[in-house]
């Protein structure tokens, strides 16, 4: 029973269509009805098949997420539509997966922080633990590695002691000798429950998660490249204290733990008779080393993102931030401006639009947020087989990354509409929404072809070296034209701004 | 007859895992043919394997066991009891692969039998078995697993796996002289496209003449892929042919030529059928295939050329004859 558990689906696991003779490979004389013959060393094995095995062992055979929510489409999909609230139900025609086993897996690739969220017995130290298994290490180690978070844990708890004797005898504080914990030198950190760590703590965590290293005592502990899961049994700021806003944006993804379906309880009876979990049965192949952890990571980076599709993003991001009523002068008509002088938001009452996007968020997105849209999107990208980004890739992992990054003002009169009550509560669909309705937006405006300040950015670019006086000229005339343009639309938008 | 002991004590150790195996995948299987498989074959390789790797050689060999025998290709041998081709194979075989059978079991053994598997089925299992034999042969003096893996191919190609040239040409390049020797008997191996219906080992300077060399395809009443004759076309670097239905690409050299599904070259299909396909491009007439084809073929329907060969069809053959340029055979 644990064998069937440890089985591996066969690759490929996204066989892409044929798009032109491929030449003979040498695995295609190995691989057969006979099993994998692993046919190379590991440096050259497609370390994208690997991690969707793992995925799909992950969710086959590990955690039991029935729910596919990022969806993928190649042909028009079927449509229903469920319930009093009119529920649209799609049924992918591509392949698609589960947020909650996909997205901790990417974590682990692109070595980011992800945030766990969902009741107690959803699993969510299980699939933790389940990378770090992925990852190398041990049960013991990953059982020794967990930190727990609890009130009354200490810096010392967390990242280690002085050693006594070093205490008695050091005359100075460089002589102090320290007992690093050792979490800190693992490649997957768990850290469980951290809305019930302490401030204090909290504080000590974030200079490790942020900057990746631990001090005590003028001593430092440089820590590896690491991917961090944290968990919390809600993301409202509902453990025992409040968690810091600096540790909160440092975390990069989040992601819900669904509720488990019943019509897979004969799964768990199979567990229960066969006496097993699932951190029992990983199976060795889909162990990643250290070396193809780095690879990972590197060839994750290496995804181009296309130029129209970066404009896209660009767009949708410029959207948030910029917020008119804020200030007379232009540079600080920022919703920033807003929340440094914690001016209520219920005292202004312009900038409420339906038709304004900005209107719905009480901030914009931070240089770091738009790095982890772009982290993430090219791990999406990557983990599907592709070298470039796509559309898709993006819009199903928009949601994930700014789930806590863009604060819904819940007060906007757009939430007042009956349709789109829901996105109060449902942030995933609301940000997806978010970024379909920019898009729409974008394409109205027809900026593929056509974009004034890209032109005279680029101009820019292009710098004043060797450049007369008569093109200065020009160049200046061009700028004034396109901002009287603008003065004759009347409305100021983000993606004016 | 009773197996060996170090087969027994590992049958013994893994008792319990292994019925659970055959439970699981054997249900439609005969336990005693099973039985017999593991006493004919798993018995002597493990064995030979030595202590060291004679479980993971079981447990393989034992997951090989119920995949063969479900295919057919464990225990057909003429007389009762005795082994298929593809067991006396395996058994022939295995242990000549010496450190690198003992090192990684299943590595070897998986990549041994898919490879027999595959050549089986492309060509017949006479080519697979001498394939296999002859890649044990060379595996004592390939210094590593990937060098091991790559003779396997290039041995492959020169058993009339015609797909694989580019391949092993790649392999035989990378590798250089030695291997080449070993693998083809020639120190170096004339890689032209022209050159390819001409042996590694001839002469650099070996005169050649223009033959019809071959005819692969054929009617799908006798096992061809055509239900009327087909046209070809060129198709960049390669050569498909097509009836408006199947789609196929020809390989063609020294050591066999075959026919493969296209599916990436429906453009081609399109072209083929449209009559377009019969070509008097530069490429054909500059070889000379252009004298050669109307010298030696009537009724001609297309004609294409690529990678230093022609494709001929004509209006009464369900096949497509290769032309190219081989060893000259008189003075």
């Amino acid at each position: 029973m644990k064998e069937r558990h440890s089985q591996v689906s066969e690759a490929p696991t996204l066989p892409h269509r044929a798009e032109g003779p491929r030449p003979f490979d040498v695995a295609d004389l190995y691989a057969g009805a006979f099993g994998e013959a692993a046919p190379r060393d590991t440096s050259t094995q497609d370390l994208s098949e690997k991690l969707r095995q793992a995925y799909f062992w992950i969710v086959n055979h590990a955690i039991i997420s029935p729910f596919y929510d990022i969806e993928y489409l190649d042909t028009p999909p079927p449509v229903f539509v469920l319930g009093e609230h009119k529920a649209r139900v799609t049924l992918p025609t591509a392949q698609s997966y589960s947020s909650y086993v996909l997205l901790p897996l990417l974590n682990l690739a692109a070595r980011r922080r992800c945030l766990l969220v969902g009741g107690p017995g959803r699993g969510k130290t299980a699939i933790a633990t389940l990378l770090g298994l992925l990852a190398g290490y041990t049960q013991r180690e990953m059982k020794q590695g967990i930190q727990h978070g609890q009130p009354q844990m200490t810096i010392a708890d967390l990242l280690g002691n002085p050693l006594p004797s070093s205490m008695v005898s050091a005359k100075t504080m460089d002589e102090i000798q320290i007992a690093w914990r050792r979490w800190l030198g693992m490649r997957v950190k768990i850290i469980d429950e951290y809305n019930r760590i302490p401030t204090r703590t909290q504080s000590a965590l974030l200079t490790v998660m942020a900057d990746d290293y631990a001090e005590i005592y003028d001593q430092v502990y440089e820590c590896p490249p690491a991917a961090w899961y944290l968990t919390a049994n809600d993301d409202a700021g509902g453990g025992t204290y409040q968690v810091i806003e600096a540790l909160r944006d440092r975390i990069d993804v989040v992601v819900k733990a669904l509720h488990f379906n019943t019509r897979f309880l004969p799964e768990l009876l199979d567990r229960i008779e066969g006496g097993f979990r699932p951190e029992d049965v990983v199976p060795p192949e889909l162990v990643f080393t250290p070396g193809e952890l780095d690879r990972m990571d590197k060839a994750i980076r290496a995804v181009r993102v296309p130029e129209p599709l970066l404009a896209r993003i660009e767009f949708f991001a410029a959207e948030f931030e910029f917020f008119e009523p804020a200030a007379r002068q232009i540079e600080y008509m920022t919703k920033d401006t807003v929340k440094v002088t914690a001016v209520p938001w219920e005292t202004f009452t312009e900038g409420r639009d339906v038709a304004i996007t900005g209107a719905q968020t009480r901030n914009g997105l931070s240089v770091r947020a738009l790095m982890t849209c772009l982290t993430f999107a090219k791990a999406m990208a990557w983990f599907r087989g592709h070298a470039e980004v796509a559309f898709e890739d993006v819009r199903q992992i928009l949601p994930f990354v700014l789930h806590d990054k863009l604060v819904q003002h819940k007060d906007a009169p757009f939430f007042d509409a009956a349709e789109n009550a829901a996105y109060r509560s449902d942030l995933v669909s609301w940000i997806r929404a978010l970024f379909d309705r920019t898009s729409a937006e974008y394409d109205r405006l027809g900026r593929d072809q056509r974009d004034p300040i890209r032109d005279l950015l680029a101009d820019l670019d292009r710098g004043l070296d060797q450049v007369d006086e008569r093109t200065v000229d020009t160049r200046l005339a061009a700028i004034e034209r396109a901002l009287r343009e603008i003065e004759k639309g009347g409305k100021l938008y983000g993606h004016l701004f | 007859m009773p197996v060996s002991e170090r087969f027994r004590a590992v049958l013994e150790a893994r008792r319990e895992s292994l019925n659970e195996r055959f439970a699981r995948r054997g249900k439609n299987l005969d336990p005693r043919a099973f039985l017999e498989y593991l006493r004919r074959t798993a018995d002597p390789l493990v064995d030979a394997a030595g202590d060291g790797a004679a479980e993971l050689v079981a447990t393989t060999l034992f997951d090989l066991g119920l995949v063969a025998l479900e295919r057919g290709l464990v225990g057909s041998g003429d007389e009762a009891g005795a082994p298929s081709p593809f067991e006396a194979a395996l058994v022939a075989a295995l242990p000549h692969m010496e450190r690198h059978w003992t090192s990684a079991p299943a590595i070897v053994t998986r990549a041994a039998a898919n490879g027999y598997e595959h050549l089986r089925r492309a060509l017949d299992d006479r080519r697979a078995a001498e394939w296999l034999g002859a890649w044990a042969a060379v595996a004592g003096g390939c210094a590593s697993r990937d060098e091991l893996l790559d003779a396997g191919l290039v041995l492959a190609w020169k058993a009339g796996l015609a797909e694989a040239r580019r391949q092993a040409l790649a392999c035989v390049a990378a590798r250089g002289a030695a291997f080449a020797k070993v693998t083809l008997g020639a120190i170096a191996v004339d890689a032209r496209p022209e050159r390819r219906f001409v042996a590694p080992d001839a002469e650099a300077d070996t005169a050649v003449e223009l033959a019809a060399i071959t005819r692969v395809g054929g009617f799908r009443g006798f096992g061809g892929p055509f239900r009327v004759p087909p046209t070809v076309a060129a198709v960049g670097e390669q050569l498909v042919a097509s009836d408006g239905e199947a789609l196929v690409v020809l390989h063609a050299d020294v050591f066999g030529a075959r026919v493969l599904p296209a599916p990436w070259a429906r453009d081609a299909a399109a072209l083929t059928q449209s009559g377009a396909a019969i070509c008097h491009s530069d490429e054909i007439a500059k070889r000379g295939f252009g004298a050669f084809v109307l010298d030696h073929f009537r009724d001609v329907t297309s004609v294409a050329s690529a990678g230093g060969l022609a494709a001929v069809t004509t209006a009464d053959s369900h096949h497509v004859a290769i032309v190219g340029w081989r060893a000259r055979t008189h003075p």
